[in-house]
C-alpha cells in the first residue's frame, strides 16, 4: 500500500505513477491519501494508462485502488513512463553525463560527537532534496538503515528524493541485524551483491 | 532574466500562485454578512465579485484599487517578484484602468538570503516600472513561508470601466494567453517539465496584460476580466452572472500549451482546479468536452489574460491588432454571449 497522506498535489498521483509502473498486469495497487483532489487525480491517471479505479472514504482519508492494465496500452505507457522519468532526470542532472549514487553507512555524518553527526546526517539528506541533481540511487547500510525506518527524523527527506526518482535501497542484513526489518519505511531491500553492484556501477560515488 | 542558483523557492511554498486562493464559493460565505457601507462614489465594490474596486473621485477621474499577493510559484526569486507583480497590476487592466502608484506587501523567512528578498523586490520593480506606475511603499513581515505581492492604485474615466457585468447578448469573447499555466506548475512540482517549458511558462506569467489593454480600450469592449484563480470558466460564471447571460465556448479555438493537455491527461493537475470545478460546474454544460480539456478550463491561471466581452462590430478590428502586436501572447476568439433564458450559464460546444 502507498500511504501519500500528507503530501499536496501532485505528488500522490506522481508516487502512485511510478509504484504501478513496476507492478506486473492484474496487479491492484492500494494508495492511502487524504484528500479529494489526490483522488480526483488517481482516478484520472488510472483512465489515461488503461486501468481502472474505484475508491472508498475511510473516515477522513480515501482508499483509491488501482488495477494495473493487462493490455499493449499499459505495456507501451510503461516504457514512455521510463523514457519520461530518464528525460526528467537528464534534465535534473545538470548536463552532467553518469550515474551519481550515495552510499550511506551510518546514522551520524562525520567522526567526532555523534549527536552532533546525527544533526548534520538529517541536514545532508535535505540538503540533497534541494539540490538540481538527485542521486540515482541511495544505498543505506550498517547504522545508515535507522535513516529508512520508522523514527528516522529523515523519513520526508528521502520520501521526496524517492518521489524526485532516486532510488532508496536499504541493506536487508542491516535491517536484521538492528530488528527494524518491519520498520522499514521508505524504499526497498537489497543484498550485499546489489550494492556492490550499484556501487562498481556508478560513475559517481558518494560516501557517507 | 536574472539567474540565482541553487535557490527552490517553490520548496517553501504549500500552495503555488493563485491556486493559493481561497475558493470562490468559500470566500461569498466568509464575506457573506459583513456589513457593507454604501457610499454612492463607490462605483465596483466586492460585493460584485469584480477583479479590483473603483471609486469615483470626479467627474471624469476614478480611481481603481486592488491588492494580490502569493507563495512562490517559480524557483527563480526574479522571476517570482516580477510575475507577482504582473498579476497583481492585471486586476487594473481587467478594469480598463492604468495603473500610477504600488505599494509592496512581502513576508520572508528570516534566515532567507538577503540577495534572494532583494531579487525578489527587482523582479517587482521592474514590472512596476514598465507598467510606468511607480512603488511607493510597502509593508514587510517575517513569516515561513515566503510571500510577495502588490497594492496597486489605477486611473479610469468613470465612463469607461470594463466590469464583468458589462457582457451583452451578442458580444465576442477574445482571451489574450495560453492556457494551462496552473498544470505546468504542478507539472514542474511533479518533476517532469522540460527546461524549455519552464521557461516559457515562466515568461507568460511574466507577460503584462498592458499591452493587450492598450489596444482594447481603443475599440468598443463591453465588460472584461483577467482570468486568474478561479480557471476560466471559474471567471466565465461571474462574468455570466454578473451580466445576467449565457455564455457558449468553442472549445477549439482555445489556445491549449500542449504540455499541459499532456499532464492533465496523466492526472498531474493542482488541487485548485478541484476547488473551482466545485465551484462552477453546476453551471456548465460540458458536451462532448473530454475530461482533460474541462479541468485545464478550471485550471487556476496565476497571471493570466484579459477575457473582453467585444461588440460584434469591433471584433474583427480588436482581434487583428491584437495579433498583430509581439507584446501581446495570443488572441483567441473562443465563445460568444448570448441571452440567458435559464438552464446552465455556460455551455462548452
Amino acid at each position: 500500500m502507498l500511504d501519500a497522506r500528507g503530501k499536496a498535489c501532485p505528488l500522490p498521483v506522481v508516487l502512485a505513477m511510478k509504484e504501478l509502473d513496476r507492478m506486473d498486469p492484474g496487479e491492484i495497487l492500494e494508495v492511502l491519501v487524504d484528500n479529494e483532489a489526490a483522488v480526483g487525480n488517481l482516478t484520472r491517471m488510472a483512465s489515461g494508462k488503461g486501468a481502472e479505479a474505484r475508491n472508498e472514504k475511510d473516515g477522513d482519508d480515501w482508499r483509491v485502488f488501482i488495477t494495473r492494465g493487462s493490455t499493449g496500452e499499459a505495456a507501451a505507457s510503461k516504457e514512455l513512463a521510463g523514457q519520461e522519468a530518464e528525460n526528467a532526470f537528464c534534465d535534473a542532472s545538470g548536463g552532467r553525463r553518469g550515474t551519481l549514487v550515495v552510499a550511506i553507512g551510518t546514522d551520524c555524518m562525520g567522526q567526532g560527537d555523534d549527536k552532533l553527526g546525527r544533526i548534520l546526517m538529517k541536514s545532508y539528506l535535505f540538503s540533497l532534496t534541494q539540490q538540481e541533481e538527485i542521486p540515482k540511487t541511495i544505498l543505506f547500510f550498517n547504522g545508515g538503515v535507522k535513516l529508512t525506518t520508522e523514527g528516522s527524523e529523515s523519513l520526508k527527506d528521502i520520501e521526496e528524493l524517492a518521489a524526485r526518482g532516486a532510488e532508496i535501497m536499504s541493506c536487508g542484513t542491516c535491517l536484521d541485524f538492528y530488528g527494524l526489518k518491519e520498520s522499514l519505511k521508505v524504499g526497498g531491500i537489497t543484498n550485499m551483491y546489489a550494492i556492490a553492484e550499484t556501487m562498481q556501477k556508478a560513475d559517481r560515488l558518494v560516501r557517507i | 532574466m536574472k539567474k540565482t542558483d541553487s535557490v527552490k523557492l517553490t520548496k517553501l511554498a504549500e500552495c503555488a500562485g493563485c491556486g493559493a486562493k481561497v475558493g470562490a464559493g468559500e470566500l461569498a460565505k466568509l464575506l457573506g454578512d459583513l456589513p457593507v457601507r454604501r457610499d454612492e462614489n463607490l462605483l465596483v465594490g466586492f460585493d460584485k465579485s469584480d477583479d479590483a474596486a473603483v471609486y469615483k473621485v470626479s467627474g471624469d477621474l476614478a480611481i481603481v484599487q486592488t491588492l494580490d499577493f502569493f507563495p512562490p510559484i517559480v524557483d527563480d526569486p526574479y522571476a517570482f517578484g516580477a510575475i507577482a507583480a504582473a498579476n497583481a497590476l492585471s486586476d487594473i487592466y481587467a478594469m480598463g484602468g492604468e495603473p500610477k502608484t504600488a505599494l509592496n506587501i512581502m513576508a520572508v523567512p528570516e534566515d532567507m538570503p538577503k540577495e534572494h528578498v532583494h531579487a525578489i523586490l527587482e523582479g517587482g520593480y521592474a514590472k512596476v516600472a514598465e507598467a510606468g506606475a511607480v512603488i511607493c511603499g510597502g509593508h514587510s513581515i517575517y513569516d515561513r513561508e515566503p510571500k510577495y505581492g502588490l497594492s496597486v492604485t489605477g486611473f479610469v474615466h468613470p465612463d469607461r470601466i470594463l466590469t464583468n457585468a458589462g457582457a451583452r447578448p451578442g458580444d465576442v469573447l477574445i482571451y489574450t494567453k495560453r492556457v494551462g499555466i496552473g498544470v505546468l506548475t504542478a507539472g514542474w512540482k511533479a518533476e517532469m517539465l522540460s527546461e524549455e517549458s519552464k521557461k516559457s511558462m515562466q515568461e507568460q506569467m511574466m507577460l503584462l496584460n498592458k499591452a493587450a489593454r492598450d489596444i482594447m480600450i481603443r475599440f468598443r469592449v463591453h465588460a472584461c476580466t483577467d482570468v486568474t484563480g478561479f480557471g476560466m470558466l471559474g471567471h466565465l460564471l461571474e462574468m455570466a452572472e454578473g451580466s445576467g447571460t449565457r455564455i457558449s465556448i468553442e472549445t477549439g479555438q482555445i489556445d491549449f500549451i500542449p504540455e499541459a493537455a499532456e499532464l492533465a491527461k496523466m492526472g498531474v493537475l493542482p488541487a485548485g482546479m478541484y476547488r473551482n470545478r466545485h465551484f462552477a460546474e453546476e453551471e456548465v454544460d460540458p458536451g462532448d468536452a473530454p475530461v482533460w480539456m474541462q479541468d485545464l478550463l478550471y485550471d487556476p491561471q496565476t497571471s493570466g489574460g484579459l477575457m473582453m466581452a467585444a461588440d460584434p462590430g469591433d471584433a474583427d478590428a480588436l482581434l487583428s491588432e491584437l495579433l498583430k502586436d509581439p507584446q501581446v501572447q495570443s488572441a483567441q476568439r473562443i465563445g460568444t454571449v448570448e441571452e440567458y433564458t435559464g438552464g446552465k450559464r455556460i455551455r462548452l460546444y
